[in-house]
């Protein structure tokens, strides 16, 4: 994290992956069976908010506290979003299984990802699921490089807000 | 989408630097602390007997609101991190009401004891408890928009406590222009406004601080 906070971008991906089975791990404790499906939408809120929020991290400090603890704050809001929606899981034993087998499942983030316009969500899927540079997708976009970051920086924004806002 | 096609796009957005709490504190606090004395100091003025008469209370005043300013925007700093215990920032809380008990004690040992209950009425503490919120209105506000760079996760206490901080900025003003003089007036009164101002910073805190 540290090399990560300098700015060294290889150093920051290994990081995300290496951390994100222990935040599965957390969530997953976290939440009560139930709700096992949840645990990729809190694992993919709690990275959103470890990319954001990572200058709340002291640096003479261990990690491990500070990841847990947003891990934690996560998966507490994701119940309690639940919660207030009074929500009823009807999910069957199998259902459960399979979402606990199936880590990688796809869910709300792409309800998130739905509230983005055109252009910011291109800019995120070209850039995550296709793995392409800001320049690159500056190019393709007709915009600058440093408009695609930007523009990228409010998309992640805007996706926390999203995942927030719903609760309030 | 896939929990790895996330992180791409994360680790693509690196390239933007994220603010600290403490370097936006640094930045909007001065900002916010120095309009709200002047403005207050413009319209109502410092108390005319302040090097005359006034120096020792005004002192005490200055005191109590620059350590609960201190004591609060540090303990805010601290605060505004996930990890964070409440508990090791106690004793910063507790700068500002510590100094006041001791300036009670002072007086009530060296005054006379028996107009104590004169004195700690004094003569404006419904002043005191309107104007001392009105005048942290606005550290308040820019304390709490510092905090959203942060990441509590104890929304009422880190805004109780960022109320505490702009509280202090509002008794450093407040106490060039109010001529009570008694140590027992200041520590209630002011004391009690500062309440008011974390209870509003607490009930802000929980909604504007949500990340």
């Amino acid at each position: 994290m540290r090399a990560a906070l300098s700015g060294d971008q290889e150093a920051y991906q290994q990081l995300l992956v290496a951390i994100t089975p222990h935040l599965r791990t957390v969530a997953r404790r976290s939440l009560s069976v139930s709700a096992a499906a949840d645990v990729e939408d809190v694992v993919q809120d709690a990275l959103l908010a470890i990319h954001l929020k990572r200058a709340s991290w002291d640096a003479t400090r261990p990690i491990a506290p500070w990841l847990n603890a947003v891990v934690y704050h996560k998966a507490i809001d994701a119940l309690r979003r639940k919660g207030h929606r009074g929500e009823v899981e009807i999910d069957s034993a199998t259902d459960i299984a399979a979402a606990a087998l199936d880590g990688d499942r796809a869910i709300d983030v792409e309800t998130a990802l739905a509230s983005l316009d055109e252009r910011q969500r291109l800019i995120v899927e070209q850039m995550s699921i296709q793995g392409r540079t800001a320049a690159e997708v500056g190019s393709a976009l007709d915009m600058s490089e440093s408009a695609v970051r930007v523009a990228l920086h409010r998309a992640l924004k805007r996706l926390a807000r999203r995942f927030n806002g719903s609760n309030s | 989408m896939k929990t790895d096609a996330f992180i791409q796009a994360l680790v693509q957005d690196l390239t933007t630097p994220v603010v600290p709490v403490a370097a936006s504190l640094k930045r909007v606090m001065p900002l916010a602390a120095v309009s709200t004395a002047i403005a207050f100091l413009v319209s109502a003025g410092l108390r005319p007997d302040l090097l005359a008469s006034g120096l020792k209370p005004t002192a005490i005043k200055v005191g109590l609101g620059l350590l609960l300013a201190v004591g609060g925007l540090l303990a805010a700093v601290r605060l505004a991190r996930p990890d964070a215990a409440i508990a090791r920032s106690a004793p910063l809380l507790l700068l500002g009401p510590a100094f006041a008990l001791m300036a009670v004690a002072a007086e009530l040992v060296t005054g006379g004891a028996g107009t104590w209950q004169s004195r700690l009425w004094g003569h404006s503490f419904l002043v005191c408890l309107m104007v001392l919120p009105l005048l942290a209105a606005l550290p308040l506000i820019a304390a709490l928009y510092a905090l959203r760079h942060g990441a509590s996760t104890h929304l009422e206490a880190v805004g109780a406590v960022a109320g505490l901080g702009a509280a202090g900025i509002a008794i450093v003003t407040y106490g060039l222009f109010c001529n009570e003089d008694s140590a027992l007036f200041i520590a209630t009164w002011y004391l009690l406004a500062t309440c008011i101002v974390c209870l509003i910073g607490a009930v802000a805190g929980r909604v504007v601080l949500r990340w």
